[in-house]
């Protein structure tokens, strides 16, 4: 037998390495799927009779009711910042990003700050002479508070939706006789909305993600029952369950996004290049309401956090602080590096590796991880842990990182892949005809011209460590302390002024990404 | 039905592009708007359609002043330049956007569809359409809402050369039988002559000449005009004696009583080669191009650097030889 003649494929480290990778990334998701086959039934009666309606009734609510308010306000604001000309039109183009800086449990500590019996409404009304009762810790609050700020998601997609459609199908459907209202029912929406779904499914799977709110408000939804089952009474097979329920919910989801993407039509022309904003009398009336999520998702909620921050200002706020920014750090910047590092070696071997149609599914799945809850891809690293070794302390760092790394590796390996996508593959021919290998190429050629794209989605990855919740509570070591869970922490023990300068260091980082978010409307 | 375009001026931040715009399209008329581009004729569409709202100035239909209707209220069908067929409707879709529920009749569906040459392809979406039935979509629904004024703007930019010779036919031939008012840009001389009654030539904003084909074709007042609608014969010439104009090719009996140089134009069509020295000009063959249907003489002579570029039918003279070209006076314009 002559086993010399067998070659391996070309490129074969590379696709050692990205296969590994993937495995790495996808071993939570479906560590949770299989153990769903596995299922300690016990439990379960009591669980399905008693706990799941409830799950399903408040989950469906919070993400209905957060769907319909991020929708009106995120499409409305996008089209009169993209169409109409009005005041400060030009700052809201990127002022109305702004609210997505602030966390949704950190809204949530401040608008109950604001309306509690301490807070300025109700101060406001004493002095008047009289008292109002605001609660709201329910779930209006609580879909309120979270559309303020992830409203820009839809905003986001909308108006870049927007910018793309040709201004001559307006004006055609206007010279037909047609109102600009009817033109946006008929033409302009149905155009852009493959591109409002994505946002709004963005939204979703950060309701769905979401611990902070809903624990604060006593509001129990899948989150909240993941994490009772896990923490509070030690039971994976339950937390494995309710996450697989999860896990169907946002895989329909992402299956249903993928097909209205494919049936987007391709417009044939190109948007015009005179396009000038049209006039309207009611400006102030446009000004108004894009001033609104502006002041509500962000202004408002910014000035309570300062007002607490002087409030309970002491010299000791700066020792501490150190601490949970050092925290913060070290996860940020290592799970930043890694997922650089891992995104990089997949995309690059995609690239090497040219096959069109399984190439363009598998080079998705890494996505997935960013579709999950924090919540369900802890849960499938405990289970993970414990399969290899039950007893292992499964809360460390080095766990919170791989959490993290599978939740926000898309983050990462998204913009590197459009990035990637933008350099002509002659060049590749061009290095290798030169002589230099694939490794050299990607070093002297890819990663220089990468650097600006690379640099955006570092900040980005790092921001979402830094917001991150429910992953960092349920992995965290004992006693380890970030900035959000800091935060979060004295929200939940009635301290809220405390976790001022916490939230108002997480808002000022995330601020930096709504800066590149905005860059890349404007690469139209 | 008369729409009235008086003194419209429009300018995007410091550039002006239209000046001082007048004109005028009677009932059924067709009237062509031409320029090169840049020369502001689409602009001017948008303002008279409402897209665009002029500086100064004023449109009327029928006498009534339009200039601040919004687009919707004009009801003008406009035919854009990139057609702009809604990407999510079909050919049927596309053709009632516009008509009321209950006016959506089979009957007028089939009626634009036959008209148009659609036939069969009601259900079609754009992107399952050629370009040139794409293009009868884009007429079929700006026709569908009976529109008093129908504007194309540049309506055959995007087709190739064969299918838009005959589409074009095709087109025109129905707007004529439609008796139509159509406002018609197009940077193609040929599209206008085809269909035009009128004629607008535009050039950095104002407008050059106007009038009907044959006149502009054949009395131009500029060289820009003269060049836009075909080959052209211009040379430079002084005044001699009373009716006698010098040129650097010769003497012309001309009448004409400036003093000052001036340019003579004439089409190459009217210019005859002959023998006779008689008032003719006369100057050597410098270079001969064949061009398929015709050639293409340089000539020039030795007392000067000026040369008459002149298309001719089948020319017997070859590369070198000294020949007569007779300029009938009433064939030549003057340009100052």
């Amino acid at each position: 037998m002559k086993l010399a003649g067998i070659k391996p494929p070309r490129h074969f480290y590379w696709r050692l390495a990205t296969n590994c990778i993937l495995a790495l990334i996808l071993l939570p998701l479906v560590l949770v799927a299989s153990r769903s086959f596995m299922l300690d039934t016990s439990n379960l009666k009591h669980i399905t009779t008693n706990l799941l309606p409830l799950y399903v009734w408040n989950t469906s609510i919070l993400v209905i009711g957060t769907s319909a308010i991020t929708l009106v306000l995120g499409v409305a604001t996008a089209w009169f910042v993209t169409v109409y000309d009005f005041p400060f039109r030009k700052h809201f183009e990127w002022v109305l990003i702004l609210p997505l800086a602030i966390p949704t449990f950190i809204n949530a500590i401040a608008y109950v700050g604001l309306t509690d019996f301490a807070g300025p409404i109700r101060i406001f009304f004493r002095w008047l002479g009289t008292d109002i009762y605001l609660d709201i810790m329910n779930h209006t609050g609580a879909i309120l508070i979270m559309s303020l700020v992830l409203y820009p998601y839809v905003y986001v997609t909308s108006r870049s939706a927007f910018l793309l459609q040709s201004s001559s199908l307006m004006e055609v459907s206007r010279s037909l006789g047609q109102s600009m209202r009817r033109t946006f029912f008929k033409v302009v929406l149905p155009l852009a909305w493959p591109a409002i779904f994505a946002g709004l499914i963005l939204v979703i799977m950060e309701v769905l993600n979401d611990y902070g709110v809903v624990s604060y408000f006593g509001i129990p939804t899948f989150t909240v029952g993941i994490f009772r089952s896990w923490l509070a009474l030690g039971d994976l097979s339950t937390a494995v369950f309710l996450s697989v329920i999860v896990l169907t919910f946002v895989v329909i989801l992402l299956i249903i996004e993928f097909r209205a993407n494919r049936k987007k039509r391709l417009t044939p022309d190109k948007a015009e290049p005179f396009f000038s904003r049209l006039k309207t009398k009611r400006k102030w009336l446009l000004f108004s309401i894009c001033l609104l999520p502006v002041l509500a998702g962000f202004i408002i909620p910014v000035g309570q956090l300062l007002w607490w921050f002087f409030l309970a200002y002491t010299h000791d706020v700066w020792t501490s602080l150190f601490t949970l920014v050092g925290n913060t750090a070290i996860l940020g910047i290592s799970t930043t590096l890694i997922v650089a590092i891992l995104s990089i070696i997949l995309v690059y071997t995609f690239r090497l590796v040219k096959k069109k149609g399984v190439k363009k599914t598998i080079a998705k799945l890494p996505m997935l991880g960013y579709a999950m809850p924090g919540a369900v891809i802890a849960v499938g690293i405990v289970a993970f842990i414990l399969i290899i070794n039950p007893d292992l302390i499964y809360s460390s760092i080095l766990a919170l990182i791989f959490g993290y790394t599978v939740r926000f590796f898309a983050v990462g390996y998204g913009s590197i892949e459009s990035g990637m996508e933008k350099i002509p593959s002659q060049i590749d021919d061009a290095a290798q005809s030169l002589g230099s290998n694939t490794f050299r190429n990607l070093i002297r050629v890819h990663l220089p011209v990468l650097k600006p794209v690379l640099l955006g989605a570092l900040i980005m990855v790092f921001v979402d460590v830094a917001k991150e919740l429910p992953i960092t509570l349920i992995l965290r070591p004992f006693n380890y302390e970030t900035l959000a869970t800091n935060a979060f922490q004295y929200a939940k023990d009635e301290m809220a002024p405390r976790s001022a300068s916490s939230s108002l260091l997480i808002i000022f980082v995330s601020a930096i990404p709504v800066y590149y978010l905005n860059r890349i409307l404007h690469r139209r | 039905m008369k729409l009235s375009v008086e003194h419209i001026s429009k300018s995007f931040e410091k550039t002006q592009v239209l000046k001082d715009i007048s004109l005028e399209v009677k009932k059924g008329e067709i009237l062509s708007l031409t320029g090169e581009s840049g020369c502001g004729k689409s602009t001017l569409l948008r303002i008279i359609s409402g897209l665009e709202a002029p500086d100064d100035g004023s449109i009327l239909l029928n006498g009534q002043n339009i200039t601040s209707w919004k687009p919707e209220k004009r009801k003008f069908g406009f035919v854009f330049q990139n057609l702009s067929l809604f990407p999510h409707l079909s050919v049927k879709g596309n053709i009632f956007y516009a008509i009321k529920k209950k006016d959506q009749t089979a009957e007028k569906l089939n009626h634009l569809v036959e008209m148009t040459g659609l036939k069969g392809l009601e259900n079609r979406y754009p992107h399952e359409l050629s370009g040139g039935q794409q293009q009868r979509v884009a007429l079929a629904r700006a026709l569908a809402i009976n529109p008093e004024l129908l504007i194309l703007d540049e309506p055959f930019s995007s087709l190739d050369e064969l299918l838009k010779a005959k589409l074009r036919e095709e087109i025109f031939d129905l707007l004529r039988s439609l008796h139509i008012t159509t406002i018609l840009v197009s940077h193609q001389a040929s599209d206008a002559f085809l269909i035009a009654d009128k004629l607008v030539v535009m050039k950095d904003g104002a407008i050059q000449q106007s009038g009907t084909p044959s006149e502009v074709y054949q009395k131009p007042i500029s060289p820009y005009v003269s060049d836009f609608f075909g080959a052209s014969v211009i040379i430079n010439a002084k005044n001699k004696d009373e009716n006698i104009v010098e040129t650097s090719f010769g003497s012309l009996k001309i009448a004409n009583n400036r003093a000052d140089d001036f340019q003579l134009f004439v089409r190459p069509e009217n210019i005859q080669i002959t023998t006779s020295r008689d008032f003719n000009l006369s100057g050597k063959v410098l270079k001969k191009e064949f061009k398929g249907p015709h050639d293409v003489l340089k000539i020039g002579n030795n007392s000067t650097s000026e040369f008459i570029s002149l298309e001719t039918e089948r020319c017997p003279h070859e590369v070198g030889e000294t020949i007569y070209l007779k300029v009938p006076e009433k064939e030549v314009q003057i340009f100052k």
